[in-house]
């Protein structure tokens, strides 16, 4: 079990009744980089938010860390939660807080650290996104790939055993996206971070990916290894890693057709 | 027939059938004019007719839409419709679009009365177990938090939090107390001065101050400025996941957000407070001075000696009372936004109405208490 950092058993996940995603069963295991991917809408930000307690399984069991989350309690969960990282898709730095003071949040929650620790411990993790020049600005003032970054510096300042990055190189260029990639890799390569990426980038996925979880229409559709995942035969994955758009048949009928052939005399 | 810009319709009978013959440009300036004569045309269970789409020269969107409706309405009317001759224009258009053989989804449906008054009781008593449980959490972190758990508000908070809601709303809570004691004097003048008692226009504005106009006035002031930036602040931090953020790192958002300007309005209201009774005492001194003939001093020592010690802890007490309803009443609903960025001003003004009708109506209990 210590080597399986998240582990969900046949899990549905939503935001009112009705669950979003449904049957999910994902492991995690040390020092993998997962990357959880599928089409915009299908659940991946949904099950990221559910692997940290943020949202309640409507069905099935969450381990996280070898701890069940549903049976935690607020202090014990916020131990558990110390320990993992977590990106958001829109960096979600607080407005009010400067890139310094953002970056510090989890220290003055979960370390005991002298002020001068605590302020060279910012600006090297600042200086690892590359990033240590922004320290007194607002997040107002920050482009969203500097957002990105500072929350990627926020989410690693604890140096959790756990990374979740939910869509981190999203609406970034090409070539800052290309150095969010690399510097994932390098987290996980020279600090043993165990890493789940949701995205959509197929670049990216080709990148860093370990292994591949796609989810489709709410269910997992797809848990294998990269190679894997490009040899896969099903249409749904096939379609994902061949940027081919949906078969006209998923899409409906056309018109012509709706109207049926009845109705539409040949010319 | 002409039907609009650069579009016709004609109603030809061959041998028994009715054909339409649209001709020319089928777009959206001409299918209103189009789907009105095919609609003015179509009878309850006709004979069967065709659209003839032969002579169509250019069809858009619009277009496809109206024949797609006519022809659902046609099998809604038993009239049985089929497009003919469709042209080599009005076919490539027409093969961009697809739909699926059912509507998406099914149309909401009103619910009864029973129904809807089931609803608003349910989603009533969710909102009072959401705010009873804010209430309870916001009490454990602002009491026996720095206790218990070691930790109270972020350092630093406080201060940010008392300029924000307290010194910042001076100069609006000062200038309207002191036209409202202005305003009251001026009423109470013309009354009292038929039986040659001016002096007694310190009594009634300093009591109606102290005890009722000063408390209420500066909350619902404190309301609409305060209230409604506490709430918009916490609702568009939810939208943005800064919520969840905060939460993630372990953070509880009630500590981290909602104590630190409990704090800060458990000093601030009794202080704008205090700040608007003397300044309403203010106003009226300045028309029993100037309107009444009232020395000021003469209506200073009055306006002391008709104020007891109850009335202010009474006003004191209120305003400290309305403060916690307007912070409490502004945290949940920001708390409870979901959504995008409309939900922000949704819940903000949400925020605004219930404060200040709550405040009302935690007053009028607070009168039937302390002066029956």
């Amino acid at each position: 079990m210590a080597d399986v950092l998240l582990e969900m058993q046949g899990v549905d996940l939503g935001y009112g009744a009705e669950p979003v995603v449904r049957g999910v069963d994902l492991r995690v295991r040390r020092g993998e980089l997962v990357v959880i991917c599928g089409t915009s809408g299908c659940g991946k930000s949904t099950l990221m938010k559910g692997a940290i307690g943020l949202l309640p399984p409507l069905a099935g069991r969450i381990h996280l860390l070898g701890e069940e989350i549903a049976r935690l309690d607020e202090d014990r969960l916020n131990r558990v939660r110390a320990r993992v990282g977590l990106l958001f898709q829109g960096g979600a730095l607080l407005n009010s807080l400067t890139v310094a003071e953002n970056v510090a949040l989890p220290l003055d929650q979960h370390a005991r650290l002298s002020p001068e620790v605590s302020r060279m411990l910012v600006r090297m993790k600042l200086a690892q996104v590359g990033l240590e020049g922004a320290w007194h600005k607002l997040p107002a003032e920050l482009s969203g790939g500097m957002k990105k970054r500072v929350a990627l510096a926020r989410a690693m300042v604890l140096d959790p055993e756990l990374l979740l990055c939910d869509e981190p190189s999203a609406g970034l260029d090409p070539v800052t996206a290309a150095g969010l990639d690399r510097l994932l890799l390098d987290l996980r390569d020279a600090m043993q971070i165990t890493l789940v990426v949701v995205t959509h980038e197929l670049e990216s996925i080709q990148t860093i990916a370990d292994r591949v979880f796609m989810v489709a229409d709410g269910r997992v559709a797809f848990d294998g290894s990269l190679q894997e995942a490009r040899r896969c035969t099903l249409p749904v994955v096939r379609d994902f890693f061949e940027r081919r758009a949906p078969r006209p048949e998923a899409a409906g009928r056309s018109l012509l057709e709706r109207l049926s052939a009845a109705e539409v005399e040949p010319r | 027939m002409p039907t609009g810009r650069e579009a016709s319709v004609e109603r030809v009978v061959e041998g028994g059938e009715v054909r339409l013959v649209i001709r020319g440009r089928l777009d959206r300036q001409s299918a209103p004019a189009v789907r009105d004569w095919i609609l003015a045309w179509m009878p309850q269970g006709g004979p069967a007719a065709g659209l003839d789409l032969g002579e169509v020269e250019h069809l858009d969107s619009a277009g496809v839409a109206l024949l797609a409706e006519s022809m659902e309405l046609a099998r809604a009317r038993d009239c049985p419709l089929r497009l003919l001759r469709v042209s080599d224009a009005a076919r490539q258009t027409l093969s961009l679009f697809r739909l699926q053989a059912a509507p998406p989804g099914s149309p909401r449906v009103r619910p009864g009365l029973l129904l809807g008054l089931g609803d608003w009781l349910v989603a009533w008593l969710a909102g009072l177990r959401k705010i009873t449980l804010l209430m309870a959490d916001l009490f454990f972190w602002a009491v026996a938090g720095p206790f218990l758990a070691g930790r109270g508000a972020p350092a630093g908070e406080l201060s940010r939090q008392a300029v924000l809601l307290g010194a910042n709303a001076f100069g609006i809570v000062a200038l309207l107390a002191t036209l409202i004691g202005l305003t009251m004097a001026l009423l109470s003048a013309h009354q009292l001065e038929q039986f040659g008692a001016n002096i007694y226009v310190a009594n009634l504005v300093a009591i109606a101050m102290a005890r009722e106009m000063g408390p209420l006035m500066t909350a619902i002031i404190v309301a609409g400025r305060s209230g409604s930036a506490i709430a918009a602040e916490i609702a568009t931090m939810e939208v943005t996941e800064e919520v969840d953020a905060l939460q993630a790192m372990g953070f509880s958002p009630v500590r981290f957000l909602v104590v630190p300007k409990l704090y800060a309005v458990t000093f601030t209201q009794p202080l704008l407070t205090a700040i608007s009774v003397a300044f309403g005492i203010l106003g009226g001194l300045l028309v029993a001075a100037v309107g009444l003939g009232v020395p000021p001093q003469a209506y200073l020592i009055q306006a002391s000696d008709a104020l007891k010690l109850s009335d202010i802890t009474t006003g004191l007490f209120k305003s400290l009372v309305f403060g916690w309803i307007i912070l409490i009443v502004a945290a949940h609903a920001g708390l409870g936004a979901r959504g995008g960025a409309n939900e922000v001003g949704v819940r903000t003004t949400r925020s605004v109405v219930l404060a200040i009708f709550t405040v009302i109506i935690a007053d009028c209990i607070f009168s039937l208490v302390f002066y029956l």
